[in-house]
């Protein structure tokens, strides 16, 4: 090899050095993804990120990508699927994920991004593709995923796809106005939205929830939903406001609210009335209804006037009790799911100095009030029986306790380990009634009973943390305590 | 040497000094990451009185050992993975506290978690550890994402749900 030719090989390493030293820039047009996948997709991005192939399309050589395996890059919810090709013009082609294997995408600068396929007949070759759609082809419901509208205590969930193709519609959105003299100037935007009304939803008040935290009470004709790739938005007709990412609506809502602790042991406090809270971790307002038919002689079972109220979102125990101490929705106390520990705001503990918390082995949130924490020291596998104990040596020991809050574990332990619905679960009620008969029947106070979140079924356990009407119903109830006057 | 080699030589030096310097920079950054989790503090407390303060480079002086664990999240199923830690007793035992006294451990948390163990598995042999490697990386503090600098395990549970992550740490209690 004489000099020159090393020069040239050195020259080319350096080059590609220099190249790779910095991001390579794309000029494809960007496809949109959306539909049935578990998070929002750059394509462009995932694009670069898959190697190309040279093939042959009509004689020429193109850079192509294996469709398979861009698809494979979608995190697609369900192991089965439909993929929808949209085209600038409308023109669609629909795909089973099945059969995509040996076909391509592939792109040039006068049909943009085109699908070649050998296997399918010819007009499955789709040219400027502006959308891709990912389509749900098994009877599985995932309701972390998608839309659920929680109506007569039934959770109805729509999978993104199931919105987009069946119930979105072409909305003029007014994006702004201009003026020049006295001629105004609507200035309009396309959108493909979703109305309430095509839900089914007319004309009603409903209770919305976010994975923000957020917790508002709306009209469905005031604002619509938009779907933003794999989640939903609301969008307020008048002002523009966003909600992003909806987990679902709820209508006919309880008027009660979990948030509704907070007010309520306030009013109490400020009366010089004391007031104890007790928390069942888990236990849903269906539950509840099972355990009013099975055990009707149990204290828990004739206490009056108890109430279906709603949880906030997500329903987890970081969140819920979160909301029961502030009052706040999860977006204005900061305490959004299991991930959150400080609060943002001021919790009920802040409004006496004279309160207690009786806990399992382990504090949730980042509290100041004194916390008493209990282990499982006799090892039966449950903490409240300690938890109990604890709850009436301090009772008997304090005499100015003002708030105390008692927070049971094992309902929502035998939930997780058995299923919501499991009789042990349900009977496990009985060892908690026994504990609530003795803590309020020497209370001089008022009680409020109630649930951070509910539970459901899931395979042969129990879960929670959905949009769904067994996970964010809980039961809640202000009685007397048995020395109150 | 004739002109072309004078360029060629050129450019290998270039190119040598890139490489150099780019190694130089993550070096830098990976031994700045490693020098700031040293300096992370971790509290030995009894019956919540503060008896002295470690800094992790300090705690590891106790010596480091490779231990298994199964770490299990929220609906998925456990995954075992090798971590590097102290054994949390050797800390109490070079303050000559004798934990056998003590009914409950409780550790806690930068983000206000607390979690209480049982004595007994303190106790236990090669069982509660502060670790600050994960598969031979080191357990990243919370702004960057991570676990730690230093992570409670309860290495002999079949589920981490009594560990603590960002822990700063752990009160003897009677």
């Amino acid at each position: 090899m004489n000099n020159r030719n090393i020069f040239l090989i050195m020259l080319v390493l350096f080059s590609f050095l220099l190249c790779s030293c910095s991001e390579a820039k794309v000029e494809y047009e960007n496809i949109l993804i959306s539909g049935d996948i578990k998070e929002n997709i750059d394509f462009n991005k995932l694009i670069i990120s898959l190697e190309s192939e040279d093939i042959e399309v009509n004689g020429d050589k193109v850079i192509a990508y294996d469709f398979e395996n861009v698809v494979n890059l979608f995190n697609s919810i369900y192991q089965k699927n439909n993929i929808y090709l949209v085209a600038l013009d409308g023109f669609s082609n629909k795909f089973s994920s099945n059969s995509i294997s040996d076909t391509y995408l592939f792109y040039n600068e006068v049909n943009g991004w085109c699908y070649y396929s050998e296997k399918h007949p010819v007009n499955s070759r789709i040219k400027n593709i502006k959308k891709i759609i990912i389509v749900n082809d098994t009877d599985e419901i995932n309701y972390e995923f998608g839309f659920n509208i929680i109506k007569n205590d039934e959770t109805i969930h729509y999978d993104i796809s199931e919105l987009l193709l069946n119930k979105s519609s072409i909305y003029y959105h007014l994006d702004g106005v201009t003026k020049k003299d006295n001629n105004e100037l609507g200035v309009m935007k396309k959108k493909e939205i979703i109305s309430f009304t095509d839900l089914g939803l007319e004309d009603i008040k409903f209770l919305l929830m976010s994975s923000e935290g957020n917790h508002e009470y709306l009209k469905s004709d005031k604002g619509y939903l938009v779907i933003d790739g794999s989640k939903v938005n609301y969008i307020d007709k008048k002002n523009s406001k966003v909600i992003n990412d909806v987990k679902g609506v709820m209508e006919n809502y309880p008027a009660i609210s979990i948030m509704d602790v907070y007010s309520d042991s306030l009013h109490y406090i400020e009366k010089d009335i004391p007031i104890m809270i007790l928390f069942i971790d888990g236990i849903s307002y269906f539950q509840y209804e099972t355990i009013l038919k099975k055990y009707p002689d149990l204290l828990i079972s004739n206490i009056e006037n108890v109430k279906k109220a709603t949880s906030v979102f997500k329903p987890v125990t970081n969140a819920g009790f979160a909301a029961m101490i502030t009052g706040k929705t999860p977006i204005e106390n900061g305490i959004l799911n299991r991930d959150y520990r400080k609060l943002l705001v001021p919790s009920i503990f802040d409004s006496t100095a004279n309160a207690l918390l009786i806990e399992g082995n382990i504090k949730i949130l980042d509290l100041a009030v004194e916390t008493i924490l209990n282990l499982d020291k006799n090892e039966n596998g449950y903490t409240d029986d300690e938890i109990f104990e604890s709850a009436i040596k301090e009772l008997d020991k304090r005499d100015n306790i003002s708030l105390f809050l008692v927070h049971f574990h094992g309902f929502d332990d035998n939930g997780h380990k058995y299923g919501a619905t499991d009789s042990k679960t349900i009977d496990y009620i009985k060892t908690i009634d026994e504990y609530i008969e003795e803590l309020s029947s020497g209370w001089n106070g008022k009680i409020i009973m109630t649930a951070d979140h509910g539970m459901h079924d899931f395979l042969d356990k129990g879960t929670h943390g959905e949009f769904r009407a067994e996970d964010l119903f809980v039961p809640y109830v202000i009685f007397d305590g048995g020395l109150y006057e | 040497m004739n002109k072309q080699k004078i360029i060629i030589l050129g450019i290998l030096i270039v190119l040598i000094t890139i490489m150099a310097v780019t190694y130089s920079l993550n070096k830098e950054n990976l031994d700045s990451r490693v020098e700031l989790n040293n300096d992370s503090k971790f509290i030995v407390k009894v019956n919540s009185e503060e008896i002295k303060t470690f800094t992790l480079l300090e705690l590891k002086e106790f010596g480091s050992v490779d231990f298994e664990a199964n770490l299990k999240t929220n609906g998925k199923e456990a995954v075992k993975h090798m971590y590097t830690g102290i054994l949390l007793r050797e800390v109490y035992d070079s303050l000559d506290i004798n934990y056998n006294n003590f009914s409950a451990l409780e550790v806690t948390a930068t983000d206000g978690y607390v979690v209480m163990v049982d004595i007994k598995k303190l106790i236990q042999d090669n069982n509660i550890y502060l670790a600050y490697k994960r598969d031979g990386e080191v357990i990243k503090s919370m702004e960057d994402g991570g676990k730690g600098p230093i992570q409670m395990i309860i290495s002999k549970d079949t589920i981490s749900q009594y560990w603590c992550k960002y822990a700063i740490s752990s009160d003897l209690k009677e």
